[in-house]
Parts: structure tokens; sequence; C-alpha cells
């Protein structure tokens, strides 16, 4: 299922919290647009595996903080769903490498399925969310769906210019 | 060890894995599986010496295999004793450790994707459906099992084999718990409820149905 909205501009959030936006792939906490002051962020269990994949195939990213100390580490709730935090593209990242969407949601794919299909019985579930940051306000577009799904998602994406 | 006569041993032992087969027989084809599982590890680590990753990860997934074997055996062997309590967290190891073979590596061999199904299924019809709970707490460090390193400084991925060994991560300092959630598809099946009724004794035994003392 995938669902798009139009989400409050990530650079005022940003700016509220006394924090500037990167120029490369934002790795938000799923709690961001609930944050009061940059203190309480709170990642997700499963932040690191989305930046060591990034890390690993050279996508430019960034952090909230980049000296994470406190940060969630729930176990999953569900074995199937990976709490990957919200994965956002600003607008000069987009800017300067246009293909970047695919270059950051490709991998995490690539090891989605590969650790999919050792789940039976419809457990190879995936909930993403994506922001595409746009002048004057934010796009968020969330997945939740089977992996198999996930490149239609991708192109998506991708390819939803005009909103 | 040659690798054609662990898979042909490996899936032998696929047609005791069933609750009609007689202990004595069950007991002696534990036996046979742990030596296998010896002759395995053994063979693992004169890759890992060589420093040859592939074959170690190859290696590591017909061990997780045999493991998985294993701890269906003694599934099996505890539900002759009439102790499922026993008996789930032997179905939970299996489940884990084929979960783990096929993470290791993928041996082209049916056996691997036949046993995930097997135990998903036993899952469903030996046992009454489950009610699991899920923890939630914050940490502040853990440290990566590979290198040893802060977990979030290394490039190691959770659960991904590397020279013959799945990474984990070990959480070395806990923060504050968060709360307690009732989930479907817990991350530990496991943490599950195993009985019900007053706070005092007697319980109702979540698998038997039946009053336990304790």
């Amino acid at each position: 299922m995938e669902r798009i909205e139009t989400v409050p501009s990530i650079r005022g959030k940003a700016k509220d919290l006394g924090i500037s936006v990167p120029n490369a792939v934002w790795i938000l906490p799923q709690n961001f647009f609930a944050l009061n002051d940059a203190s309480g962020v709170l990642y997700e269990g499963d932040y690191e595996l989305l930046v060591k994949l990034f890390r690993i195939n050279n996508v430019p990213y960034s952090l909230i903080v980049e000296n994470t100390e406190r940060y969630d580490k729930s176990v999953s709730h569900s074995l199937e769903l990976i709490a990957i935090p919200i994965i956002v593209f600003t607008l000069n990242v987009l800017r300067d490498n246009p293909g970047i969407v695919s270059m950051s949601l490709v991998p995490l794919f690539d090891f989605l399925n590969r650790r999919s299909h050792t789940r039976p019985g419809g457990r190879n579930l995936v909930r993403v969310t994506v922001v595409k940051e746009k002048p004057h306000d934010s796009k968020q577009y969330r997945y939740e769906g089977s992996v198999e799904g996930f490149p239609d998602f991708i192109k998506l994406v991708q390819e939803d210019h005009d909103g | 060890m040659d690798e054609e006569k662990v898979r042909s041993a490996l899936r032998a032992n696929l047609r005791y894995l069933f609750i009609t087969r007689g202990r004595p027989i069950l007991v002696e084809q534990l036996s046979a599986l742990a030596e296998l599982e010896a002759q395995i590890a053994a063979t693992k680590k004169k890759h890992i010496s060589r420093k040859d990753e592939q074959n170690a990860n190859k290696w590591l997934g017909f061990e997780e295999l045999c493991k998985s074997m294993i701890a269906g055996m003694q599934l099996l062997l505890e539900l002759k004793n009439s102790d499922p309590d026993q008996a789930w967290l032997h179905l939970v190891d299996a489940q884990n450790h084929i979960d783990r073979s096929n993470t290791a590596y993928d041996l082209n061999e049916d056996l691997q994707k036949d046993l995930v199904h097997h135990f998903y299924n036993m899952e469903k019809v030996v046992f009454p459906p489950q009610r699991f709970q899920s923890i939630s707490t914050t940490t502040k460090k853990s440290l990566c099992s590979i290198c040893n390193r802060p977990f979030h400084e290394c490039d190691h991925i959770r659960g991904e084999p590397y020279m013959g060994e799945l990474c984990s991560e070990t959480v070395t300092e806990l923060g504050s718990a968060n709360h307690i959630a009732s989930v479907d598809h817990p991350a530990d099946k496991r943490c599950r409820i195993t009985h019900t009724g007053d706070t005092s004794p007697p319980k109702i035994n979540w698998m038997t149905l039946e009053e336990d003392a304790g």
C-alpha cells in the first residue's frame, strides 16, 4: 500500500529546532515532526542498518545529530517490519544528484529481498517512509507491503517530479 | 569433510522430523546429527584458518542447517515427554537456525527452504496460537560481535555472515525501559504468555490448558 501526502516544510521544522538541513540524504527519526527540541531525538533500533547500507554504497547521508548517544534500540515489534527511520531527500541533494533516490533505495531493497526469502506465511512485509523536499513544503511517501512491491514504490518516488 | 556427503546426510535426516517417529530412532538420529555438526564445524574452522570467506560462510550455512535439525529432533522428543513448553523453545531454536542458515549462504539446496516451511507449519499445526510480548528499551552502548567496535561505527550488518560468523550486536549499556507491547510477529518468539489466571497459583498453562501449581 502506498500513501502520498503533503507534509509541513522539513526546512521550517529544522529551523524551529535550530538545526541546519544537510546537503545529503537526511536520516530522520520517526518522531522528528513531534520534536520540540533536538535533545529529544530518538532513533529507531534499525537506524544503523540504513547508515551502514548507505556508507557501504557511498550514499551521502547525514544524521540529525552526528554523535547519537541516545537512540531507541527497541526490539523490533514485528520480525518482518524493520524499524527504518525517515529517509529525506533534500532539495539540494535532489538537484545535485538526480539518481539519488534509486542509489539510496535499491541497496535497501536488495537487503530486504535477500532477507525475505526465509520468511514464510507472508511475513516479508516492509514499511518505509520517504520524504522529498519541495521549495515550500515536503511530500511524504509511505510504503507498507511486500518486498516484491518495493521496486514499484522506488520508481514512484523517483519519477514523481511535480508534486 | 566431503560436501556431497554432508548434503546427503542432512537430506536423509528430514524423514525423521515427524512426531510419529519412534523415540529410540529420534535419539539415535540426534546423536548422529551432533557428530555431523562437530565435523561440519571442524571443516568450517579449516576454511576460516585459510581465510577462505566464501567456504567459511558456506559451511556456516551447513552448520546452522544441522543445528536446526538437531533442535527439530529435540522438539519432537520434548513433545513425546509431554513438555510442550520446552518443545516450543526448541521450535524457536529450529526456526532461528534455519533462518541463519539461509542468511549465511544460499546452499542451492531445497532442504533450506523445506525446513523453513516444515518448522513454520509445525508451529501452526502442532501448537495452539500464541500471544507474544515485545519489550522496547533505549540502549546507550552496544558492540559489534565481529570487530568488537561500537556497533554504529563499523560497517558490519547485524545478521550478515563474515568469515563463518553471523554478525550480532551486544548491548553493553542499557538505557531506560520504554514500553511492553502485545504483538503478533515478535522478534523473539520465546517472549510469550505462558499462563493465564490470577496472580496466585494455580494458573492455567497456555499450552496444555491444565492447572500448574507453580
